[in-house]
């Protein structure tokens, strides 16, 4: 198939880097101006929701905040899978194709850092779940957990916030200039995504999650890790948290070494994608109280 | 040696120190940070406040029967989520991956494999003082 034109024609549509570049922008944007609202970092949850009911604005930012990591993520996937279906990957040296795998993954865990700062149950639990993810790595995890998520021993996000505010987008923008040499988005492609998150973010608030100290019955980690938590709960966690990132990781990173047998990886991670996609939506739409499966 | 293979070897050198450096700059950093972590968690619970049955609070669950308290950890031993009793049921389970467990912490099904953990308590002037 013509994987070339597929990516070209399509009207009205920029190109998913520049939507990526562009939801990054104004998730930073939107993440300086949400600031001076978190005020407690041991009561994260009430700070969020102070910012939220503080009038249009307040909600208006941390939605636009909230999408443009969202979108961001989405933008992300489809660049890597146009990047993939090109066989882009063959032209790098393998040195500057691992800077790429690398901010594909710091993509992943800026959103996700921002996540567990809420300090919602679904958050919370997120956090429990990582760290305890990280333990499972001996010492070295261990020290891992503690470096991320040191003060959530003491019910705060700091140590989770000033890893999502500083470290992690930090990381992302060096890697994204490393990639581009340039930080300045393709002005359409900025309004695509502007006017995008903009009428999401009128129209649909985002969701704060669930009061913490609630008896939730069924808490559900945020779209992109709910495949993750769906094999958690019938696989080991060395295999499910740790042997299967690690190998989806290690076929990005093969992929421009094995000029002759790409084909073969390519193949393997499409399957372990499909396989992902399908735990994503038992996790989301067959998952109910207890995390028992519904309508059976 | 001439001026490409010397230049070669210092590059590779300086790697390996940098590499070095790196996970010296890790490790440290790894102990640092466990210097830290925070003591246990002293709790304490007003006795006449506990009714019969499970009491569900932030941190623990409390098992009040005939002649004995019990109290049990709300946290799961499968990666940490937090524990919700159903009353209707008569059990507990995990919100985040479906591990269950009965109401003196027996584990029954579900990915943690494990009975919840228990506290020792001790109850000084109607409080009920636990560390966790
Ligand atoms: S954390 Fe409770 S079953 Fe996984």
């Amino acid at each position: 198939m013509d994987y070339e034109r597929l990516f070209q024609t399509r009207p009205l549509l920029p190109k998913f880097g520049e939507i990526a570049l562009s939801s990054l922008i104004i998730a930073l944007i939107s993440g300086i101006a949400l600031i001076p609202g978190f005020q407690s970092p041991s009561e994260p949850f009430r700070s969020v929701s102070q910012i939220v009911n503080s009038g249009f604005f307040g909600h208006f930012i941390h939605s636009c905040h909230s999408y443009a990591g969202d979108l961001f993520l989405i933008a992300v996937f489809f660049h890597v899978l146009e990047y993939l279906l090109k066989k882009s990957y063959l032209s790098y040296h393998w040195k500057a194709w691992l800077w790429l795998v690398g901010l594909m993954s710091v993509s992943l865990f800026v959103v996700f850092s921002g996540f567990l700062t809420i300090g919602s149950v679904e958050s919370l639990d997120a956090s429990s779940i990582l760290k305890n993810i990280l333990f499972a790595f001996g010492s070295v995890g261990k020290s891992a957990a503690n470096f991320l998520l040191l003060s959530s021993e003491r019910g705060s996000v700091l140590t989770i916030l000033v890893h999502h505010a500083g470290t992690f987008t930090v990381l992302t923008v060096i890697l994204v200039y490393v990639h581009l040499k340039r930080f300045k988005p393709d002005v359409y492609a900025f309004y695509y995504a502007f006017i995008l998150i903009s009428l999401l973010a009128v129209a649909i608030p985002a969701k704060l999650g669930i009061m913490p100290g609630a008896n939730a019955e069924v808490v559900k980690g945020p779209w992109y890790f709910r495949g993750l938590q769906e094999m958690l709960s019938w696989m080991p966690v060395r295999i499910a948290g740790a042997a299967l990132p690690g190998f989806v990781i290690l076929i990005f990173a093969l992929l421009p070494v094995t000029q002759k047998k790409h084909l073969i990886l390519l193949r393997a991670l499409f399957f372990v994608f499909s396989f992902y996609l399908a735990e994503t939506l038992i996790a989301t739409f067959l998952r109910g109280e207890g995390w028992q499966l519904t309508g059976f | 040696m001439n001026g490409k293979e010397y230049k070669q070897s210092r590059r590779s050198a300086l790697k390996i120190i940098t590499g070095f450096i790196i996970g010296l700059f890790v490790y440290l950093t790894g102990r640092f940070t466990e210097r830290f972590l925070p003591e246990r968690r002293k709790l304490s619970i007003p006795v006449s406040g506990i009714r019969r049955g499970i009491n569900v609070t932030d941190a623990i669950f409390i098992l009040k029967t005939e002649n004995a308290v019990k109290v049990l950890s709300r946290t799961c031993p499968h990666l940490g989520c937090k524990l919700a009793y159903s009353p209707q049921k008569r059990i507990i389970r995990c919100p985040c991956h479906g591990s269950r467990f009965e109401p003196n912490g027996k584990y029954l099904s579900g990915p943690a494999k494990k009975d919840l953990k228990s506290f020792d308590y001790q109850i000084n002037s109607d409080q009920l003082q636990i560390e966790i």
